[in-house]
């Protein structure tokens, strides 16, 4: 998997959320620097939709209804076609040992919530950066 | 709970030998007849002395007697062949007979006449008429008798016999023998007769009478039954008076102890075995008597001489055995009063001790065992009360841990809820607060229109006061996972100089806003690669710029990495010139929702936790957080961590810091 970065304008993006005011300020955020977004309320809602679309990258939250973070994670990281997506977590706080759970969960990078709007896609690189820092 | 140890016999059957009431009885006999065995002994030990003295003082008496009766004897003899021979020679014609004149018959036969009269007119000493001398008879010195007392001895030749040569020298006694031409034993005085000018010229002789030295012997007042006084010739150890035996022999040679002691001249006394029959032991005096060449024995059977003690000592013994025997039984009887309670007490004891507390003494004595059975009782009264009492204890015990158990399940489950809730409750909290921050961020962006000045103030505030509140709800969150032990540490290999620079990257953009110089150094000691939570480790640091940064106005704020002074430990230090802490709060800073004061809490926003947290985390690593500060110079905290296993070692450090 390798991300264009000269490219983030064409980025398609999964956002998966049950906080629909949450998905409204990503999802606006991730659209005002011109990447493209779909979103679901839950894991099954955005597995749903990977039936038929695959995006560049897929964020998800961590605690959610039905399917949560952890386990739409270990669905995505079990099917070939999912598999090379890289996959932020979200969540809402950097609760101490949550981000190195996350990571040694398979999640390829950690971002806390709430985003900051204004450095959300310098985060965005150093959270994937520091994944891929430290999977060399 | 354990069971007290009770092997299935308790209590050990006590070997026969141990047993008190054998020891008692032991004891008793022994004590009793013990004693009278050694006073009976003593006394029969002395009974036999002085019996054996007595026997042999009285046969030393009897002996003495019977040798002044033997010499008495003699005397009389002496005294009447003197008599005899005087008046011979004085009234009868005897010289010119032995000078070889012819005398007519008629005169011979008035010499014997004379003597024959003479020799039947003897009388004793207490004036009876009684033969001393059996006869005279006169011989020349030739030998032969010329004239006699007895016709028949006339004309005889004595030359042959033993007293004729010594007669022919002077006045002999013959001691006893037997003559060969009649068989008899005998003994004969010899009385020389001389003529006028002093020549011998014949010998008068006269035969003993016997008899009476066999009556000497035969008196045998205070010897007893068996007691006999005999005497034995020199010659073949033949006896010259009768024996008190049945079957004696006098021409027989008889020996013992005694006789041959006497015989080679020795007089004594002892105990030895008896002549005729050896089996029988004899007490016996003896004593040489010379005139008759002999030994003169008094003797008297042992047993006979022994019989008072031998009687006294039968009596004795048997009045030991009946002691013993009534010692004993009384022993016995004193044992079994003794030992039967005790037994009993035993068999209660042992009862007891398995269990049986309801078991009671039921001796009712007035000794000593009666007031230890009245102490056992009391004392199992008090077991089985004390028993009782603890049984209740044991059992409130048991109902205080039970209480107590339901008691802390509820408090950690009360706990357990507690933290859920605060979870929980903080995560409800942060989601509108995120949504709040984002829109305002989104506003500020001017993603929905710019903003005029007032309105960006507005937004700026209301942003601020939503990330204030974040901070602590997350630091409640912290906490509150901190101290309910759901936070894990990892250590592992890092960096310590990356991780600084890392930090200090990140953290000088904040100084640098606040117009504050930030500096960061690491000592040089200080190993290449440590073992700790890196994590957490930059969550301490964090915390502690953030508060230095927080609260200092101007000057710097410095992180230091540094080695301890003895290298057993690695510190990192935070100094600052800020506004430092008065000396009677730097105790509680480190506690939950503690500011300086309210006054800095709201000056400098903080939830006051942060420090908790900080504390906390170093605890966990095993390290200790302390604070020096001056009020109005500065604060500096100090975060200490003993050196783990793994690392470099201080010494190759030193070797590298020196090269």
């Amino acid at each position: 998997m390798s991300l264009n970065w000269d490219k983030i304008t064409e980025w398609q993006v999964l956002l998966v959320d049950d906080e629909p005011d949450n998905i409204e300020v990503v999802a606006e955020s991730l659209e005002y620097y011109g990447m493209s977004v779909r979103t679901a309320n839950n894991g099954q809602q955005g597995l749903d939709l990977l039936a038929d679309w695959l995006p560049d990258i897929i964020m998800l939250d961590l605690s959610m209804p039905v399917m949560d973070g952890w386990a739409t994670l270990r669905h995505l990281k079990s099917d070939p076609r999912t598999q090379a997506i890289p996959v932020l977590a979200l969540s809402a706080h950097a609760i101490i040992g949550d981000s190195e759970r996350a990571v040694n969960a398979g999640f390829d990078g950690y971002l806390t919530k709430p985003v900051n709007v204004p450095t959300l896609l310098q985060d965005f690189r150093s959270a994937l950066k520091e994944r891929n820092i430290s999977k060399i | 709970m354990a069971a007290f140890p009770l092997s299935p016999q308790p209590f050990a059957v006590v070997p026969f030998w141990n047993r008190l009431r054998t020891r008692l009885v032991l004891n008793f006999v022994f004590l009793t007849v013990g004693s009278i065995i050694i006073v009976t002994g003593i006394t029969l030990t002395q009974l036999r002395d002085q019996s054996t003295r007595q026997v042999f003082s009285q046969l030393e008496s009897v002996a003495e007697l019977k040798q002044s009766q033997i010499n008495e004897w003699l005397r009389t003899a002496r005294t009447v062949t003197n008599l005899i021979e005087s008046n011979l020679t004085h009234q009868t014609s005897i010289r010119p007979l032995l000078e070889k004149k012819h005398l007519s018959d008629s005169a011979k036969e008035e010499i014997n006449t004379s003597l024959l009269q003479m020799t039947t007119e003897q009388v004793d000493q207490v004036g009876e008429e009684r033969r001393t001398v059996d006869d005279v008879f006169v011989y020349d010195v030739d030998g032969q008798i010329v004239a006699s007392s007895d016709d028949t001895l006339t004309n005889r030749v004595v030359t042959l016999q033993p007293y004729f040569q010594p007669s022919l020298a002077g006045d002999y006694l013959q001691s006893p023998y037997y003559d060969v031409s009649t068989g008899n034993l005998t003994m004969v005085i010899t009385k020389s007769i001389d003529n006028s000018t002093g020549k011998l010229i014949g010998i008068m002789a006269a035969h003993l009478n016997m008899e009476l030295l066999s009556e000497v012997t035969a008196q045998r007042s205070g010897l007893g039954e068996t007691g006999e006084t005999y005497f034995v010739s020199i010659e073949n150890n033949y006896l010259l008076t009768p024996s008190r035996f049945a079957g004696y022999e006098m021409t027989r040679a008889y020996q013992s102890q005694g006789i041959n002691e006497a015989l080679k001249g020795q007089d004594g006394e002892g105990i030895y075995s008896n002549y005729q029959t050896p089996s029988v032991p004899v007490l016996g005096v003896y004593r040489w008597v010379p005139e008759l060449n002999a030994g003169l024995m008094a003797e008297i059977s042992e047993a006979e001489a022994q019989i008072l003690f031998t009687k006294t000592s039968t009596i004795l013994i048997g009045v030991t055995i009946l002691i013993a025997l009534v010692a004993a039984s009384l022993g016995l009887v004193a044992a079994n009063r003794l030992s039967q309670p005790i037994k009993q007490l035993t068999d209660i004891a042992s009862h007891v001790a398995q269990g049986g507390l309801s078991e009671r003494a039921t001796m009712s004595q007035n000794d000593e065992i009666g007031v230890l059975a009245h102490a056992f009782n009391l004392m199992t009264d008090r077991l089985t009360y004390n028993i009782k009492e603890l049984d209740t204890r044991l059992e409130e015990l048991n109902a205080t841990n039970e209480a107590l158990r339901t008691a802390t399940a509820k408090a950690r489950e009360a706990a357990r809820v507690k933290g859920e809730f605060l979870a929980n409750v903080s995560h409800e909290l942060r989601t509108p607060l995120n949504a709040i921050i984002g829109f305002s961020d989104m506003l500020l962006m001017g993603m929905s229109g710019e903003l005029n000045q007032k309105q960006r103030h507005k937004m700026e505030r209301l942003k601020e006061n939503g990330v204030r509140l974040l901070t602590l709800i997350n630091n409640i969150l912290d906490i509150t996972r901190i101290e309910s032990r759901r936070v894990e540490i990892v250590n592992k290999e890092f960096a310590p100089r990356a991780l600084a620079e890392r930090l200090s990257a990140q953290m000088s953009v904040l100084a640098e806003r606040n117009h504050l110089d930030f500096k960061t150094q690491i000592d040089p000691r200080l190993p290449e690669l440590l073992t700790g939570d890196e994590q957490r480790l930059e969550q301490i640091i964090v915390n502690l710029l953030s508060n230095a940064i927080k609260f200092t106005e101007k000057g710097s704020v410095t992180l230091d990495f540094d080695m301890e002074a003895d290298l057993s430990g690695w510190r990192i230090v935070v100094t600052d010139t800020g506004m430092g802490i008065p000396p009677h709060a730097l105790n509680v800073i480190f506690e939950e929702f503690r500011q300086v004061d309210g006054s800095s809490s709201r000056a400098y926003k903080g939830s006051g936790l942060g420090l908790a947290i900080t504390r906390n985390l170093v605890r966990m690593m095993d390290g200790f957080i302390a604070v020096e500060s001056e009020l109005g110079q500065g604060s500096k905290f100090i975060v200490t961590f003993p050196l783990i296993a793994k690392q470099t070692p201080v010494g190759e450090l030193l070797e590298k810091v020196e090269a």
